[in-house]
């Protein structure tokens, strides 16, 4: 199924220099300073195909289906793209938990969620960081209710985010263990450790 | 007024194919109540069957306001100023923290959550939806896009722009951005003319003052507005005070209040029915400010919330939202305001809850881990089933 849709979506985007790529089961990184290790075999859209956020993610079952994306940004830099980084919310070293939920949160705002409910806000640590995990209730502009998970921690590096997101039913709950295997695999990267 | 967050996509469409269009050289004359279209391959027919379109997107889009009791006072008002063609609206209301309001040709009458904001009573609401009435009752829209189609393919151009409004619902959710950027490109093209801004505003104002109404309303609506835009952190938006308001379609400029000061002479005394419009807009007003944090604009905030509070009502909640656009401008020494906000704010009965959490957080931040303690514990005890009492509880363990 991940190898169909890699190569459906590699001949949509045929003309484009990057394509979806196959993400083989096993230790996986993306752009960013985190490794994950995936149990099968999933497609990963690159940061440079993602339109709106400056991050890869991953799919199971296509982009709209359900997405995890993996990024880590630094002091100043924000999870959505756009022409002026002050346009969109940033990430400032040193916030609180609390202030980088927000962040989160006005993220999925200025990406065109709405009515975006945190849920569950926990501290959990990502490779003995400290960090938060989180629930995530929310509507996409087409009227869908979305649902997911969000994990985050911040080191030396900078702040390192899983979010997963998928329209509520089963192409969430299918995936949720394996969500949370992929948050609990994350390995940051040495030089980043605290 | 221009947009610092994505609008929609479908309200986007909506927006465009509702009043972007100008240089009118096809005169369709003025409405009549129950007027029908006849030729179905008609210009008016195509561009109304498209709108039908997007009027679909827009209730399928999750940003349209359903709570019954404001849907019916908004809607009262809307029909009251379009007397008897209310049977021909549908007036949706739509959470988008930008001030505006248009008519489609269809009926499909949109007001933002941005307008109802910053209305201060239901005489300048009315003004403006009767400013919008004014615009499909003379046909303006239908005249702008016939005057388009004869110039240009814009049946094209249209049909690409609810295109990728469609899109919205397919394509990622990350690609808001960009179609944000192209349809702003379009809407450069679309707008109506001085003139036909002119006649709307006339229209509106004949109509609230047969109404009873301030003829005021239309001066101070545009004055509040224009003072908030010159206090805007944004240096586009304080330009825009020189040039029009959002895509061109509501000039701003300092000639058009005075004429419609000028007009409203004809007029004298009338209503505001001020009480009545802050009774009903106040549940939402705690949502909408969120909203309009999210415009990352402190110095237009700064300015709302100080006419806001000039009210005298919802201290609590204006006070902490002072405080919010403190905390998130982060210049030097806003920590320390923000913090004498939220400490304001919870002196009011009105507050919410999560100042106490603000108020914990800061203090934590600023070295003072008593206050934090006792702050957090009262978020607690006025939250008790806060989303991040697990966090709360954390954060309490470790000051």
């Amino acid at each position: 199924m991940k190898v169909k849709i890699a190569l459906a979506s590699g001949l949509v985007l045929a003309s484009c220099a990057t394509v979806p790529e196959l993400a083989p089961a096993g230790p996986f990184q993306a752009d960013s300073d985190f490794t994950v290790t995936l149990n099968e075999d999933w497609t990963v859209f690159a940061a440079s195909i993602n339109p709106g956020m400056d991050s890869a993610f991953l799919t199971m079952d296509g982009p709209q289906l359900n997405a995890v994306y993996l990024a880590s940004i630094q002091d100043g830099e924000g999870l959505v793209t756009a022409e002026a980084s002050t346009d969109v919310p940033q990430f400032i070293s040193g916030s609180s938990m609390l202030e980088i939920v927000e962040f989160l949160t006005a993220s999925l705002t200025r990406l065109g969620y709405s009515a975006i409910e945190t849920k569950d806000v926990r501290p959990h640590s990502l490779d003995g960081v400290s960090g938060t995990r989180l629930g995530l209730d929310a509507t996409r502009e087409n009227g869908l209710s979305v649902v997911g998970e969000a994990a985050f921690a911040e080191d030396d590096r900078g702040l390192h985010i899983v979010i997963f997101l998928a329209p509520r039913g089963p192409y969430h709950t299918n995936l949720v263990d394996d969500v949370d295997e992929l948050i609990s695999s994350i390995r940051l990267n040495s030089s980043g450790r605290t | 007024m221009t947009p610092t967050k994505p609008i929609p996509r479908a309200i986007y469409a909506a927006l465009l194919t509702t009043g972007f269009f100008c240089c009118a050289s096809t005169d369709y004359g003025q409405r009549t109540p129950g007027q029908e279209i006849n030729d179905a391959r008609s210009t008016e027919a195509g561009f109304v069957l498209q709108m039908r379109e997007a009027e679909d997107d827009l209730k399928r889009s999750g940003a349209v306001n359903e709570d019954p009791e404001l849907n019916a006072y908004i809607g009262s008002v809307a029909c009251k100023v379009a007397g008897e063609f209310c049977n021909e609206l549908r007036v949706y209301i739509v959470e988008i923290p930008i001030f505006n309001a248009s008519m489609a040709p269809n009926g499909m009458m949109m007001v933002h959550s941005g307008l109802l904001l910053r209305a201060d009573n239901e005489a300048e609401l009315a003004f403006v939806l009767a400013h919008e009435f004014g615009h499909y009752f003379e046909s303006h829209s239908i005249e702008r896009w016939g005057a388009w189609k004869n110039a240009n393919n814009a049946g094209v151009v249209l049909g690409a722009t609810i295109g990728a409004v469609g899109g919205v619902a397919l394509g990622s959710p990350g690609a808001a951005l960009g179609d944000t950027a192209y349809i702003l490109s379009a809407s450069t093209a679309f707008s109506f003319s001085r003139e036909q801004e002119h006649e709307a505003d006339k229209i509106g104002l004949q109509i609230i003052g047969d109404l009873g109404y301030s003829p005021q309303a239309g001066v101070s609506i545009w004055q509040n507005l224009s003072n908030e835009m010159r206090a805007s952190s944004n240096k586009s938006k304080r330009r825009s005070l020189n040039k029009a308001s959002l895509f061109n379609t509501h000039p701003l400029t300092s000639q058009r209040i005075a004429s419609l000061d000028q007009m409203s002479t004809q007029w004298s005394g009338g209503t505001t029915r001020s009480e009545i419009y802050q009774a009903a807009v106040r549940p939402h007003l705690e949502r909408w400010l969120k909203a309009e944090l999210a415009n990352r604009d402190p110095g237009a905030m700064l300015h709302l919330l100080d006419r806001l509070s000039a009210r005298g009502e919802d201290a609590g909640k204006i006070e902490f939202y002072r405080g919010e656009v403190y905390r998130t401008r982060r210049q030097e020494g806003d920590q320390t305001l923000a913090l004498e906000a939220y400490e304001g704010a919870v002196g009011f009965a009105d507050v919410p809850a999560i100042a106490w959490r603000q108020i914990g957080d800061l203090s934590a931040r600023l070295g003072d881990p008593a206050k934090a303690r006792s702050a957090f514990q009262e978020y607690l005890t006025k939250a008790p089933d806060a989303a991040d009492r697990a966090l709360i509880e954390a954060m309490l363990k470790d000051l």
